[in-house]
């Protein structure tokens, strides 16, 4: 039986560190790294999980049950006789309707609920569709339809064209600036594609 | 390399990494953000003045309906309907000796409510208060029926009001007894632009 030194044992992991060159020794500290990271936390997944959700098909998204039910081109914004806003020539405002439930206990704000993936698009906000007062929030255990309206050039978009919407799903949880809770992006996320309908 | 220099370096790997591990350790026990700058919070009841640093707050008045007449400083009367039920909590609101922003929200249960946003800009509570001068108006929540039993299965209902962002600081929670004679349900509440008066 043959007893080593610590002396020479940590001799030795230097001389096969020295040894081992510089690729290999850059894995050893990319391992080490990721090592640090996992015991800190970890990282998050970057391949997101994508789901194709139907026209008219709830989708749970941590936060609220949506269901997008139609998306319409229209000219002009009106709550029953009442006009609310009237595009610039040239321009156009998309609306898209969605019931929404908050069975949480939590206010979800609906700023950021739906990511038109359009280009040149500018959020107009999120209208109730009873009678197109706008609102911030919907509150933990109510439940109504909404119309969430954009602006954009005529040209981007035209009537029978395909509208690709984009729900994140969200976690309520400590923010990263500041203090306090609140619903935060995660990576997954599902997509609706519905047409849009003719402006009226 | 002499065996006494390979064992300090090799201590000082051991060293390095037992930091980082404690490190670690510390890193997934912190107490959180919201935990570490909670709010004081400050005890009130309906019909009496409720002080903390910052805020003296009195509810008068809590009136819940599916509908609510907003009489604004400038034009008509017009009414809005709730997704839920209107909760028109009447509060008179002063500060200390320094200008300072108010807010507050709704606590039923589990479930905490925003003032709502659905009604003409000024026409509720919300925004700054003015030392020596008392606001009296109304904060608006929309809030879903199952909370508003008479005697909620949830827990109670509160406001809860507070100045600034909140953090280390005084928070007034008044409990709002739905039981209580001056806690009014009809068909549609009234809500008039808030008053500034001295005081």
């Amino acid at each position: 039986m043959s007893v080593s030194r610590p002396g020479a044992r940590a001799q030795s992991l230097t001389s096969r560190l020295a040894g081992l060159g510089p690729r290999r020794l850059g894995k050893v500290a990319a391992v080490l790294g990721l090592a640090v990271t996992a015991a800190f936390g970890g990282l998050d997944r970057v391949d997101p999980s994508v789901t194709a959700v139907k026209p008219g098909q709830s989708y749970d998204d941590g936060a609220l049950a949506i269901t997008v039910k139609r998306a319409r081109l229209v000219p002009t914004l009106t709550a029953g006789d009442r006009v609310l806003s009237t595009a610039e020539p040239g321009s156009q405002y998309l609306a898209v309707v969605a019931a929404l439930a908050n069975d949480g206990t939590e206010p979800v704000p609906l700023g950021r609920e739906i990511d038109l993936l359009a280009t040149e698009a500018t959020q107009v906000g999120a209208f109730r569709l009873a009678d197109g007062t706008s609102t911030a929030y919907l509150g933990p255990g109510l439940s109504d339809e909404f119309a969430f309206v954009w602006q954009l050039p005529e040209t981007v978009l035209r009537p029978g064209q395909t509208v690709s919407l984009r729900i994140w799903k969200k976690q309520y949880r400590e923010l990263m600036v500041g203090s306090g809770k609140g619903w935060v992006d995660g990576t997954d996320y599902g997509v609706v594609e519905l047409t849009a309908e003719s402006r009226r | 390399m002499t065996s006494s220099a390979a064992l300090r370096g090799a201590t000082r790997a051991l060293a390095s990494a037992a930091v980082i591990a404690a490190g670690a350790v510390v890193s997934q026990n912190l107490p959180a953000g919201s935990e570490i700058y909670a709010p004081f919070p400050v005890a009130g009841v309906l019909g009496e003045a409720a002080g903390g640093r910052g805020i003296t707050a009195t509810v008068t008045g809590v009136q819940i309906a599916p509908e609510v007449l907003v009489t604004p400083k400038v034009g008509a009367p017009k009414s809005f309907s709730a997704i839920g039920q209107w909760v028109v909590v009447q509060t008179s609101m002063r500060p200390g000796d320094r200008t300072e922003f108010a807010h507050a929200d709704l606590t039923a249960g589990p479930r905490t409510y925003l003032p709502t946003d659905r009604l003409p800009p000024g026409s509720t509570l919300g925004g700054t208060i003015q030392p020596g001068f008392v606001s009296r108006g109304a904060w608006v929540f929309d809030v879903a029926p199952d909370a508003l039993d008479s005697a909620p299965r949830d827990g109670p209902v509160t406001l809860r009001a507070w100045v600034g962002d909140g953090r280390l600081d005084s928070r007034l929670e008044i409990n709002l007894v739905l039981g209580d004679s001056r806690v009014v349900r009809s068909q549609r509440a009234e809500v008039s632009a808030p008053e500034v008066v001295p005081g």
